[in-house]
């Protein structure tokens, strides 16, 4: 499935998922976000789309389950998934700092980041879609897509800096 | 010095996510040449790197759906292939299949054939005596007379 597909058979399910995901997530900024993953998700599944025989139904199922997991993680935490991470961050710079090769760490870093974060920066930084493009996969606006990109890359450098610095003290 | 500069304004661009496709391309290029960076932006230089490592994988999975394809067209291939040659085969074998093997020897010729079978068939043929001997028992024979 390629771009001009996925535009016929996934963008116009972007409501009713909207729907699903504000009825399982309080929080419509959370619904929002889950949706965002989910189309990206999507789009990182599109081959696997053209297997699928009820692409609606599978839409569906995975919205739900990306709620569920982030209704999980806000209730055994209290704090969103930003700060969870932060949170998180001390660990990483833990384990990260005795790796040698710093392309390694960017990896590492760059794997534990919150699922939207890390799609959408591959999305831009790796797969080469302007962010305009990225806002039309996943029927949002370029200004998310923006933000997103940002904390994710703003993020990225925190922790690697840290790492780093945590590393030539020793 | 003052390519630093602009690069530095476009690092600052890049971590608001406001820079475009090509404008990314430049950062990278820049981080994989550049020597002796200033220690501030010293730390983009793996981040780049990785992206480019990534990049250049990330092209793999068109060329497996290519390399898929290119596996259907030779599967194709190969079962016309294997059509022609069992088709060539059985038409081959068919116009050779009259043929009789007379003392070891492979021979077409139809009276020879014919007249071999004959002699043979005289070495097996029997009586109507031979063939109530082979069918009724010794015994009930006996009583039958």
């Amino acid at each position: 499935m390629e771009l001009k597909e996925f535009k016929i058979e996934v963008l116009p399910l972007r409501g009713k998922m909207s729907g699903l995901a504000r009825k399982i997530l309080s929080d419509p900024t959370d619904a929002e976000d889950a949706v965002q993953e989910v189309m990206m998700k999507l789009w990182d599944k599109r081959q696997q789309l053209d297997d699928c025989r009820n692409v609606e139904a599978f839409v569906m199922t995975m919205t739900h389950h990306t709620c569920i997991d982030m209704e999980r993680v806000k209730k055994t935490g209290a704090m969103s998934t930003d700060d969870l991470q932060l949170a998180d961050t001390g660990n990483s710079v833990d384990q990260l700092y005795e790796l040698k090769d710093e392309v390694e760490i960017i990896r590492h870093i760059i794997d534990t980041l919150p699922e939207l974060q890390r799609n959408t920066i591959r999305m831009k930084d790796i797969e080469g879609y302007e962010n305009e493009e990225i806002a039309e996969i996943t029927g949002s606006n370029v200004e998310t897509v923006r933000s997103n990109l940002s904390r994710a890359r703003k993020k990225v450098k925190t922790i690697y800096l840290m790492t780093i610095k945590k590393r030539n003290n020793i | 010095m003052k390519k630093v500069k602009n690069i530095k304004v476009l690092l600052d661009k890049y971590l608001e996510g406001e820079t475009s496709h090509t404008e990314e391309l430049e950062l990278r290029r820049f981080f994989a040449t550049a020597k002796h960076l200033p220690e501030e932006i010293a730390a983009y230089k793996p981040l780049f790197a990785y992206f480019d490592k990534e990049a250049m994988t990330e092209r793999q999975p068109h060329s497996s759906r290519k390399l898929y394809f290119r596996y259907t067209w030779s599967a194709i291939a190969a079962s016309i292939f294997l059509f022609l040659s069992i088709a060539g085969y059985t038409g081959y074998s068919h116009q050779n299949k009259d043929y009789v093997i007379i003392n070891g020897e492979k021979s077409t010729d139809v009276r020879l054939a014919k007249e071999q079978a004959r002699k043979a068939f005289a070495e097996v043929s029997f009586s109507k005596e031979d063939i109530a001997d082979d069918l009724i028992p010794q015994d009930m024979k006996e009583t039958v007379q």
